[in-house]
């Protein structure tokens, strides 16, 4: 019997609650699968498919290197393959992997059915894919990227980069770091908001708090990287000069963009290997993580410093002395937050009882390779030291043990702890020694002798080197260690062929596991859990505590139900007390269909075919309203006033998680909008002339119209979204004039643009007065669109709450838009320097 | 709720505060350097004394962690009272101690790292 009251029975007849967490099945249907586990083992196969691509270009270019002089692959091939190998490892694989397993594992861990929004993690997944492929798709076009993974200009830019390569390559990032922080939201909300009742911050799985910082890690990371990626493609498409010094910009521009993103993309990478490794190193050395707190705020030191270390991979670009003093202060600041992550994990085995389990072994194994790249890592971050080993086989040592040691050994780690979990087979322990012998070997005496190659004058990014180096002995030996390490990953990989098809049964809890994701069935059912667990203590098998009963109770009301939809209950930020019920959405197509359109578009954009970019436009407006018709008709729950487990599902404000998730998007909004004025002001420092004489700025009235249309906008929808009670017709009349508003303040971006068309060809100055106005021109597309949401719900009638939230979020983005203007017209009208 | 929402504000507080005043620090001290060198090089000076421009500014942004600082002490003094109590208490004064202990340390770390911005141009300040 369904435990929900006043819900119609589903149409097969009677309310089945395996029923409606069953995954369509067969390849075609399966395609529409949303739930977590399909989707994260998704990420992580094609994160590991992609895995070894990179490693097979590794191998050849370790081949090529071999010997001195070699001829095995010339020039072009070889830059080919350092690009690829780059680009690969960074973004295809670790982010992606990491991602993938966190989509996996953390609802499980956390106590939750599924992510707060399913279909968005399956659009997350394929952008990815479409990226990837996209970006391997210039093999087949014969116009492989070359300028390295870091893209600097002017070698990317159109004169050194003439053929299309490179648009593989801005596209095809654009795809995965869209995907990269759709699944970054995802997380951040449901750490935040969906952990089991009970399971207050001071309880959460450590992993989990890793996933939560890199989370907002990578919402502050890859939106510049998204910025930069665009306006170099606005260089290269349009004739732009963000990055043209002759015309008032500057190459350097791409540095700091770059590296905005790039150095806190190490510690996206290494914060969840560090949350892998707690969990690990706990429950095999069978004792609870010894400082807790101090790991947590590690964590928190990590990500926080690490947005502020980007410089220091710009000590050779001439800046002033003081301004690299602030970053090698910082640089060497983020070894405490390390040591004491690294003191936590030798304590912990120190005290334990460990087991030298094949996870084990690769903890241990990280914990010694790591602390080896750490201190090279605190080498490099003293000036003097880098300007010598700058551009040297020393760096690509130093970020391997970082990388390697650092992310894959966790990885490693990872798949051994807890894929019998989710294949329900255990791995064996003899290969897996193996495994680890080779890898760790192999991987030392790959990385290790770079050391003393670069030292002695080794280059990096060059295709061969010269005999009288005396460096050919070193490169030999890491050859054959890099085929020692792939040896390791090939025995890996098909001792997990041969475990998940005849491995022996992994049964529940394998390890005698201290997390919520070991008291479930391996691998977990479609919905994890049919009863809501309820925590009481960090480690709930271990200490399966009780502390309020009333908590219990409202948990059993989610007992097999309901029956009708699929639904989670949601929690406090702080105390993860039991607020509202989520209800979750079922598996459908749409989410495939803007991922089809967007790549479709970036493929045409590449291939300079524009009508077929329109149409992949259109393609992605089709699929956006499909995916927001379904959502909307799928309501029939809240629009009934049901309760599950006494707790609401028609909520508002921040109790709603589509609140946290817009809010999630405006920072991501936020974050861009700060990057493009940040860049001007950059560029308007840099420049000798700024703006070009004759300044081409309109007229006044223009953006001061404009900004007087989006105040008006935000402050009818903030009104409206605080109405407790309003009725349906003032409603529609206030979300008409808030169209309207909406509508001028687009009429008036093109008038902005109209009175005086900006040149992107002529100065920086027209490029970035246009990027501005096609940024607020986005902005307020998004801002219309949530308002129309708000107005056809508003016209259809139904749950009260989920229109109160519908004009909320519209709020939100009127609100940033009209911030955002008042901002960017005091950069653009207001002249600082002269 | 209430309660909630201001317990929500002052972890809040006392595990991001001092990291954001860090970054502040850390981003207007870059800006006032680079752009300052930058401008004097190119003709264009702004009279600006930044050795004392940079001191005071991280001067003024120390508050922040010395007051989230001070605030996670006292989440950390409060805690063990409540420990001896049962059901939600327990739950609550397990948080305020976790967010004492890390929002102390965050604070000290982090207003070493603001010190280090301030006194970094009075030992080292060229353009060269």
């Amino acid at each position: 019997m369904s435990l929900t009251q006043g819900v119609p029975d589903t149409a097969a007849g009677q309310p089945d609650f395996d029923g409606v967490w069953r995954n369509p099945r067969g390849i075609w249907r399966s395609l529409s699968v949303v739930s977590h586990k399909p989707v994260g083992s998704r990420f992580m196969i094609t994160a590991g498919l992609f895995f070894l691509v990179g490693g097979i270009e590794a191998l050849l270019m370790r081949v090529q290197l071999a010997r001195p002089e070699n001829r095995f692959l010339d020039a072009q091939t070889y830059n080919d393959l350092f690009t690829m190998h780059g680009t690969t490892m960074m973004f295809l694989f670790v982010v992606p992997f990491i991602e993938g397993l966190a989509t996996y594992l953390l609802p499980v861990q956390l106590g939750a059915r599924d992510q707060p929004f399913p279909r968005f993690n399956a659009f997350n997944y394929w952008c990815y894919l479409f990226g990837g492929v996209l970006l391997y798709s210039s093999f087949a076009a014969a116009a492989v990227p070359d300028a390295g993974w870091f893209a600097y200009v002017p070698l990317s830019s159109n004169p050194y980069s003439p053929g299309p390569g490179m648009d593989f390559w801005l596209w095809g990032l654009a795809l995965v770091e869209l995907s990269g922080i759709g699944a970054a939201v995802e997380i951040l909300v449901l750490t935040l908001r969906m952990r089991a009742p009970g399971m207050s911050l001071a309880r959460m799985p450590v992993f989990a708090w890793a996933m939560l910082t890199a989370s907002g890690l990578i919402v502050l990371a890859f939106t510049p990287l998204l910025v930069a990626t665009s306006m170099l493609e606005f260089d290269r498409l349009l004739g732009a000069t963000f990055f043209v010094a002759e015309h008032g910009g500057s190459p350097l521009l791409w540095q700091h963009l770059f590296w905005i993103f790039g150095h806190p993309e190490v510690y996206i990478m290494f914060l969840p290997a560090a949350g892998i490794v707690s969990q690990v190193v706990q429950v095999h050395a069978r004792q609870r993580l010894i400082g807790y707190p101090f790991v947590v705020l590690a964590f928190v030191l990590t990500a926080v410093i690490s947005l502020g270390l980007w410089v220091h991979h710009m000590f050779t670009t001439g800046l002033p002395p003081l301004t690299m003093s602030f970053f090698t202060a910082a640089s060497m600041t983020i070894a405490i937050a390390s040591g004491i992550q690294v003191l936590a994990w030798v304590a912990t085995i120190w005290l334990g009882r460990p087991r030298f389990t094949v996870a084990m072994m690769f903890v241990v194994g990280f914990i010694v390779t790591f602390v080896a790249g750490g201190i090279t890592g605190v080498m490099v971050a003293s000036v003097p030291f880098d300007q010598q080993v700058h551009d040297t086989f020393f760096v690509v040592a130093h970020f391997h043990y970082v990388l390697i040691g650092g992310v894959v050994f966790p990885l490693f780690a990872a798949l051994y702890h807890w894929l019998p979990k989710m294949i329900g087979r255990r791995l064996h322990q003899r290969p897996g020694v193996v495994v680890f012998a080779l890898v760790f070997v192999g991987f030392h005496l790959t990385f290790f002798p770079m050391h003393l190659a670069g030292m002695w004058g080794m280059v990096r990014r060059v295709y061969t080197y010269d005999p009288d180096l005396g460096i050919g002995g070193l490169n030999l030996v890491a050859t054959v260690g890099a085929f020692l390490l792939a040896a390791g990953v090939l025995v890996f990989v098909i001792d997990l062929v041969v475990a998940w098809r005849r491995g022996a049964p992994a049964g529940r809890d394998p390890w005698a596991g201290d997390g919520l994701e070991w008291g479930v069935p391996s691998p977990p059912p479609s919905e994890n859990f049919s009863r809501i667990p309820v925590v009481g203590s960090r480690y709930p098998l271990w200490q399966p505590e009780r502390d309020r009963p009333d908590r219990d109770e409202r948990a059993r009301g989610f007992d097999r139900a309901p029956a009708d939809f699929r639904a989670s209950p949601t929690t406090s930020i702080l105390l993860a007390e039991p607020e509202a019920a989520v209800h979750l959405p079922t598996p459908t197509f749409w989410p495939l269909v803007p991922a089809l359109g967007l790549a479709g578009t970036a493929a045409a954009l590449i291939a300079q075919a524009y009508p077929v970019a329109v149409a992949g436009l259109v393609v992605v407006a089709v699929g956006v309203v499909g995916w927001l018709r379904r959502n909307e008709a799928e309501r029939w729950p809240e629009r009934s006033g049901v309760r599950v487990g006494g707790l609401p599902l028609d909520v508002h404000g921040t109790r709603a998680i589509g609140w946290w998730g817009a809010m999630a998007t405006i920072a991501v909004l936020a974050t861009a909008g700060g990057t493009i004025l940040a860049s001007y002001h950059f560029l308007q420092v840099n420049a000798t002339v700024w703006p070009p004489a004759p300044a081409q700025r309109p007229a006044a009235a223009l953006p001061a119209g404009l900004l007087a249309a989006l105040v008006l906008a935000a402050a009818g929808a903030l009104w409206l979204g605080t109405r407790a009670q309003i009725r349906r017709r003032t409603a529609l009349a206030v979300l008409a004039v808030l169209a309207a508003a909406g509508l001028a303040a687009g009429a008036l971006t093109v008038g902005t643009y109209a009175a005086a068309p900006p040149a992107p060809s002529r100065h920086a100055y027209d490029s970035m007065v246009l990027l501005v106005l096609v940024f607020q021109a986005a902005l307020v597309i998004v801002a219309l669109v949530a308002t129309g949401l708000a107005f056809l719900r508003a016209a259809a009638g139904g749950p009260p709450g989920r229109l109160r939230l519908l004009v909320q979020v519209a709020a939100g983005y009127w609100a940033l838009t009209a911030a955002w203007w008042a901002l960017a017209s005091g950069s653009l009208y207001v002249v600082l320097v002269g | 709720m209430r309660r909630e929402r201001r317990d929500a504000l002052t972890i809040a507080f006392v595990l991001l505060g001092p990291a954001a005043a860090w970054l502040v620090a850390l981003g207007a001290s870059y800006a006032v350097a680079d752009a300052s060198c930058t401008l004097r090089q190119s003709g264009r000076g702004v009279g600006l004394n930044v050795p004392v421009t940079i001191l005071a500014l991280n001067a003024v942004l120390a508050v922040v962690p010395v007051a989230a600082g001070w605030v996670a002490f006292r989440l950390r003094q409060r805690s063990p009272r409540g420990r001896r109590a049962g059901g939600g208490t327990r739950a609550r004064a397990e948080l305020a101690r976790f967010a004492g202990v890390s929002g102390i340390g965050l604070a000290v770390i982090f207003l070493l790292g603001v010190v280090l911005l301030a006194v970094n141009p009075l030992v080292f300040w060229n353009c060269q």
